[in-house]
């Protein structure tokens, strides 16, 4: 099931397809080193095409070809074990590098990574066929406030913000409590 | 004469118990004990619906000597689990 | 000292109420153990030998004396009316039930404490000199970066599951007396030529089955760079340090392996790439200078007619005792007439680190009256009050007497480090806290041990060394063979600005010969030291020899 936003993506429309394998019609997301040996062929299907990125294999090939990555319109960071937290410096990454398009999260993740999925810049989850939705939803919220700014804004409010309008708030009371002086 | 008894944390206390032929306790003389290494595979897997029930948590085999006063732990780290720190904590 | 506002207390108050929730889910069997261990960790929560351990933050090792009196009620409510204060500053209860812990967590959270990532391969617990604020050789506090760093690596979105735990330490003194070159990031606080006040940063330190001193990969940092940089550092590590291997893990291995001057270079790059950025989302100058006021000096100034001196000095003429304990746990203060006082948690035959929950409300008690309401843990695993009056140090002490609080060993043989060991961990292999125990009693008393001078004895139960042992003076390290205890014996390991990791001297001993090995090397220094030595300085001159020599001579 894939989860976008913080609700269930009722649709889905990419299809991972393996290395060898012929390109179906519509939406395709191929493994990094095919989408960078069929870079030419796949040009011609712009915005249908998504690649993804194992952290375990594709780190120093993804470096090498951030630009390339750029162009894809969906990038799916693989997660192979909950523990490995590779995948959010990835995610990260990109979009520090500006990439605009769809990032989603794929692989072992738990409901309590799901808020820092989408802090460090995942637009989507794909959550196991077992696993409880309620959970993913709740804990997505289980939080309110996050202290790391610089980080993308998700239903938890960045602590420096709020402290900063705290801040501006205490001074207007004063303000008005104050009596200018004459 | 050396056996096997099963031995686990109480999930909710955390406290030592022992499996038993009944339950756990956490009275290592209550122990149920197995004679042989077949006998104490079969006492580990009998062990397991308590994990599954949250019972208990990480059951494994303890190899014990019998002694009169009942099963006693062979290794170190099993007898301090059994008797406790070996150091008391000073009164405050 | 620092102060929730409404947005911290509630972030902990949220984090208990998500605890709490996942504990109900744990015991009703929705949760696995497997699904519920990697969150309890997360929480400072493990399964030991004999029970549940919670081990909560101290950050940078300073406490209130309501924090500390919440202590002691906790030990006092939900464990054995005890606690152990750790080498990372922090204090764990031995002994509290799973179903209690929310309702633990939920006091703590009253006076704002928590446990958040006190375990886990998360950025842990930050921790400082202890005597920062108060040292006489400061540049300046630490605390506010500190404090910084704490905020900044609490849920961190993007290192939170690294490849394993990762460790910081702070120092904004030239004397170290936080350990830094033995942890993950050490921080040094010192000049550059134009007289700003930076960082030196230190990585890839650690302690473990694989020891090593940590390399300079910036010789100045601003302070206003810290958090981007730290942010580079972890992101190179958390996408290039190794998981293939648990034991391999650590960002010491990654250090060693692609070696100081390329994590340097790569660090560097990705600072480099993102520093605009990071440092656009950076607390600005008002969040620093609000976070940097509560770290004021609570005392006002000095004493300008040096009478407070005076009467200390006049007690100690007069009472002998007193004056072993001062020239141990006494330290120079950065403000006249006053003095930093530690307070020992190592008396003879006890267990080092650990405090009753009448001791912890004793200390608490004392530091209000004497302190201004502030104590500090040390990562020696003694309590250190940071604001005391020069005129009322006697006082002071004999209070500490009363509680038994007043061993005069600070800094010298008795001083011990020492894990929990087999006695409580389940990752041990041998004992830790009877040697301790054994050793503190055959040292002798205070006049002894102040004839022996400055000596660190470090004690662990396994090789994850959390007892230090690899930079003590000397080291012990708790092994078994064969199912019995034996312990090897490391000699000229330090932690300070000169840290280095202990040679192994030999073979082991089996538990009985510790006591007369370490009476050994005590003896062959003794014999062979130069006027004015500490152990440390005549093992540098001598070297292992000596000390081989005297230990497998027969």
């Amino acid at each position: 099931m894939l989860l976008r936003g913080v609700s269930v993506a009722h649709e889905d429309s990419w299809r991972a397809v393996d290395d060898g394998e012929d390109l179906p019609a519509g939406k395709v997301t191929v493994t990094l080193r095919r989408f960078l040996a069929e870079r030419e062929q796949l040009a011609a299907r712009a915005g249908e095409v998504g690649v993804h990125i194992d952290p375990g294999e594709d780190l120093a090939l993804a470096a090498g070809h951030a630009a390339a990555i750029s162009t894809a319109a969906l990038v799916s960071v693989i997660f192979p074990a909950f523990t490995d937290g590779r995948g959010f410096s990835v995610i990260r990454s990109l979009r520090r590098r500006g990439y605009r398009g769809e990032i989603r999260a794929i692989g072992k993740l738990l409901p309590d990574q799901f808020d820092f999925l989408r802090r460090c810049g995942a637009d989507s989850v794909e959550i196991a066929d077992g696993d409880d939705v309620q959970t993913w939803l709740r804990e997505a919220r289980a939080l309110s406030l996050a202290y790391q700014s610089g980080y993308a804004q998700t239903t938890a409010r960045n602590i420096l913000e709020a402290r900063a309008q705290a801040n501006r708030a205490t001074l207007r009371a004063t303000a008005i409590t104050t009596p200018a002086k004459t | 004469m050396s056996g096997w008894i099963v031995s686990a944390n109480d999930l909710a206390a955390g406290t030592v118990v022992y499996c038993t032929a009944g339950g756990w306790s956490g009275d290592i003389g209550d122990a149920a004990v197995a004679a042989d290494r077949d006998a104490a595979k079969k006492l580990l897997a009998a062990s397991q619906p308590a994990v599954r029930d949250n019972r208990v948590v990480g059951p494994y085999l303890v190899e014990v000597e019998l002694c009169r006063g009942g099963p006693s732990p062979l290794r170190l780290r099993e007898q301090l689990r059994h008797r406790g720190p070996s150091v008391a904590q000073a009164k405050g | 000292m620092y102060r929730y506002d409404e947005f911290d207390a509630r972030l902990v108050r949220e984090r208990v109420a998500q605890f709490r929730g996942q504990v109900a889910r744990r015991l009703s069997g929705e949760l696995s153990e497997e699904e519920f261990k990697p969150l309890r960790l997360m929480n400072g929560v493990y399964l030991q030998l004999h029970a549940y351990m919670l081990r909560v933050a101290v950050p940078y090792g300073t406490l209130s004396s309501r924090q500390l009196r919440k202590l002691a009620h906790i030990a006092a409510v939900y464990d054995k009316n005890y606690g152990h204060f750790t080498t990372r500053q922090n204090i764990q209860f031995n002994w509290p039930q799973l179903r209690d812990i929310p309702d633990i967590l939920g006091e703590l959270s009253e006076v704002e404490m928590h446990a958040i990532q006190t375990s886990g391969n998360c950025i842990r617990n930050v921790t400082a000199d202890p005597f920062a604020g108060a040292a006489a050789d400061e540049i300046e506090d630490p605390r506010p970066i500190c404090e910084l760093i704490r905020q900044w690596s609490t849920f961190h979105p993007e290192f939170t599951f690294l490849p394993r735990k990762f460790k910081i330490a702070v120092t904004g003194a030239p004397h170290d007396r936080a350990a830094i070159k033995v942890h993950d990031i050490g921080l040094r606080m010192h000049r550059n030529a134009a007289g700003a006040p930076g960082f030196e940063v230190v990585v890839g330190g650690g302690q473990g089955r694989t020891p090593m001193i940590g390399k300079t990969i910036r010789r100045w940092l601003a302070r206003d760079e810290i958090l981007a940089y730290l942010e580079a550092i972890m992101r190179v590590y958390n996408l290039h340090g190794r998981r293939d291997n648990k034991y391999k893990a650590r960002v010491k291995i990654l250090v060693h392996e692609i070696g100081a001057a390329q994590f340097a270079a790569q660090v560097e790059r990705e600072y480099e790439n993102s520093a605009g950025q990071a440092r656009k989302a950076l607390p600005d100058a008002a969040e620093i200078q609000r976070i940097a006021r509560y770290f004021a000096p609570p005392i006002g100034g000095a004493e300008a007619d040096g009478e407070g001196a005076k009467k200390l000095r006049a007690a100690r003429g007069t009472d002998g005792d007193f004056d072993l304990w001062c020239r141990a746990s006494l330290a120079a203060h950065k403000i006249p007439g006053h003095a930093i006082v530690t307070v020992s948690l190592k008396p003879a035959g006890g267990i080092p680190g650990d405090a009753t929950a009448e001791q912890m409300r004793s200390v608490a008690g004392l530091a209000e009256r004497f302190s201004h309401g502030e104590v500090r843990v040390s990562h020696e695993q003694n309590l250190v009050l940071p604001w005391v009056r020069a005129a009322e140090v006697h006082e002071l002490w004999r209070g500490l007497r009363d509680s038994g609080l007043a061993a005069a060993n600070a800094g010298l043989a008795g001083d011990i480090i020492c894990c929990p060991g087999l006695d409580y961990c389940t990752l041990a292999t041998a004992r830790s806290i009877p040697v301790a125990r054994q050793l503190s009693l055959q040292l002798g008393g205070a006049k002894r041990q102040r004839d022996i001078g400055g000596l660190s004895i470090n004690i662990s139960g396994c090789i994850n060394a959390c007892g230090h042992h690899h930079v003590g003076n000397i080291g012990i390290l708790g092994l078994e063979k064969k199912g019995r205890e034996f312990y090897q014996i490391t000699l000229g390991g330090s932690a300070d600005e000169n840290a280095a990791i202990g040679d192994i001297v030999g073979p082991g001993f089996a538990a009985e010969e510790v006591g007369d090995a370490v009476d050994l090397v005590v003896g062959t220094y003794l014999k062979i030291r130069r006027a004015g030595e500490t152990f440390i300085d005549t093992y540098r001159r001598v070297g292992t020899q000596p000390f081989k020599e005297a230990l497998y001579a027969a």
